[in-house]
């Protein structure tokens, strides 16, 4: 009976003490590589506000690369085809066929494992009792943020393979406010038949979306106060005919947050200034400088609202300067 | 307006009166600017309705007339609008290797409503024509407004309202989707990026 108690006091100190950093670690690091390993189908859900979608995916790696294709089972039947860099969207209903490439868009973030210091300065990792997910057994990460600046995370990953099953959004109150989780997982031999196949782009009006290079290396903005642990990742403009567009990408590693700055030049603008919500998604819009400037990221409204308040021209130094850590 | 349309608004009129119109009717009713001034050049029925409505309460202040000759205006600006329309092959003809803001824009629009839809179809048409006579890069971000050529003036005039939300939510697609886009190489979830840009195109 005693030794009984002993185990039960250790289990619950091993399920409500923070992960050791390894065991953290190999388990997130299992998670990124299952997108290289693993060949797989079924149905997700993703369920925010009142809105629930469900959509099919179905995953292959080979020789070629990664393939992966995701298409909605509600309303239109959208797909989005990733082929390592390219990126396929699809709408049936408008005969419409995008592209896009990511390669020429590096991130400046650093990559797990070096990643995981970083972020275990902004969120306490704990391991939970395993659960199941789709008819698996699945190991639970809980996320939690050590400030009001982000979103908690809770991870469903399988406990063979790593692949994320289940992934809930929390928010400062500990309520759900996005939900992914796969309903159906088959795992297959190999790739799906169907990839890396080429598109029937039969009747489709094609257009390539891959943006401009940016026109200025260094951001002509900054964000003067942005909250601790996020980084400036990304940054890039666009020439349009009332000047540039700015596009700063922010992240901590699971948050990410863009900013868009934009020549304050259509009146209709003012209508959009404010806060707005969609699911785990917050925005926030406001005026800088004869600028109009919008902040999305899947973080508290808080969070969209300090930073759109922080964003400011950069005035004697050019250049973005990262946060001292 | 026709008389079999203008004889409807006033059945409506009549129904709203009398409390029996249905909340989309009302919607229809009340929120079509662009019948505000007709044809002829005379004030539309639901428009006169506004008028006689704010006489007899005693509102028809100032602040009335000048919201009587912004729908003017309105109207007005809409006309103009609509020839800019006329400018949709130049798109097609420059399309070849750049990078088109309006297709991107409009590639992640929801169809609100036919119409709307029409309507912003004709407003990114205006922003593509924008585009191609982009001159300078470089140009400073504080842009003049004074010196902004027809084109652009058309773009920042306040166009129908539908319009104009249209394409506010088509920017904002445009916003998630980029975001979206950075949002999977910066993070650890790999595919949460790209599934939340599909669920926003399906909802």
């Amino acid at each position: 009976m005693r030794f009984m108690l002993l185990q039960v006091l250790f289990l619950s100190a091993y399920l409500t003490t923070p992960a050791a950093a390894s065991e953290v670690s190999d388990l997130l690091k299992k998670m990124t590589d299952a997108d290289e390993r693993f060949n797989y189908q079924g149905v997700l859900v993703l369920r925010k506000s009142n809105n629930l979608v469900a959509m099919r995916v179905e995953h292959g790696t080979d020789e070629r690369g990664v393939w992966e294709s995701m298409m909605s089972l509600n309303g239109e039947a959208r797909r989005v085809v990733r082929v390592n860099d390219e990126v396929t969207s699809i709408y049936p209903e408008r005969n419409l066929l995008t592209v896009t490439h990511n390669a020429n868009k590096h991130t400046l973030h650093p990559a797990l494992p070096a990643n995981l210091k970083n972020l275990e300065a902004y969120y306490t990792i704990n391991r939970l009792k395993d659960d199941r997910v789709a008819d698996l057994a699945a190991a639970v990460l809980d996320v939690v943020p050590n400030d009001g600046f982000r979103y908690g995370y809770r991870y469903w990953l399988d406990a063979e393979t790593g692949v994320l099953l289940r992934c809930d959004l929390l928010n400062e109150k500990q309520r759900v406010v996005e939900q992914m989780m796969f309903t159906l997982l088959e795992y297959l031999p190999a790739a799906p038949a169907s990839a890396f196949a080429v598109i029937d782009r039969e009747g489709f009006e094609q257009k390539r979306l891959d943006p401009a290079p940016p026109v200025q290396p260094d951001p002509l903005w900054q964000v003067s106060d942005l909250p601790s642990g996020f980084m400036l990742t990304q940054s890039r403009a666009r020439q349009t005919r009332v000047g540039e567009v700015w596009h700063l990408a922010y992240s901590d590693g699971l948050a990410s947050v863009s900013v868009f700055i934009e020549p304050e030049a259509r009146a209709a603008r003012r209508e959009r200034e404010g806060a707005s919500a969609m699911g785990a998604l917050n925005a926030f819009s406001t005026h800088v400088d004869q600028h109009f400037v919008t902040v999305i990221g899947e973080v508290p409204a808080k969070t969209v609202m300090h930073i759109a308040q922080s964003v400011e021209p950069v005035k004697a130094v050019p250049a973005q300067v990262a946060p001292v850590e | 307006m026709n008389i079999n349309n203008e004889n409807q608004s006033a059945e409506k009129i009549s129904a709203y009166l009398d409390d029996a119109l249905a909340a989309d009717e009302l919607e229809s009713l009340l929120g079509a600017p662009a019948s505000v001034v007709q044809a002829d050049g005379r004030f539309s029925l639901v428009a006169r309705y506004h008028l006689m409505g704010d006489a007899l309460r005693g509102e028809l202040s100032d602040a009335s007339m000048v919201d009587v000759s912004v729908r003017i205006q309105q109207a007005l600006l809409n006309q103009t609008f609509d020839e800019i329309e006329v400018t949709k092959p130049v798109k097609k003809a420059g399309l070849n290797n750049r990078f088109d803001f309006s297709a991107w824009l409009g590639s992640f629009s929801r169809p609100l409503a036919g119409m709307a839809l029409a309507a912003s179809v004709a407003a990114l048409m205006v922003v593509t024509v924008v585009q191609f006579e982009s001159p300078e890069a470089g140009q400073p971000l504080a842009a003049s407004p004074v010196n902004l050529p027809a084109d652009t003036l058309v773009a920042s005039k306040p166009v129908d309202e539908a319009v104009a939300k249209e394409s506010q939510l088509a920017e904002f697609d445009n916003y998630l989707t980029e975001h979206a886009e950075f949002a999977a190489q910066d993070t650890l979830q790999g595919r949460l990026p790209y599934v939340r840009a599909v669920s926003y195109q399906a909802e």
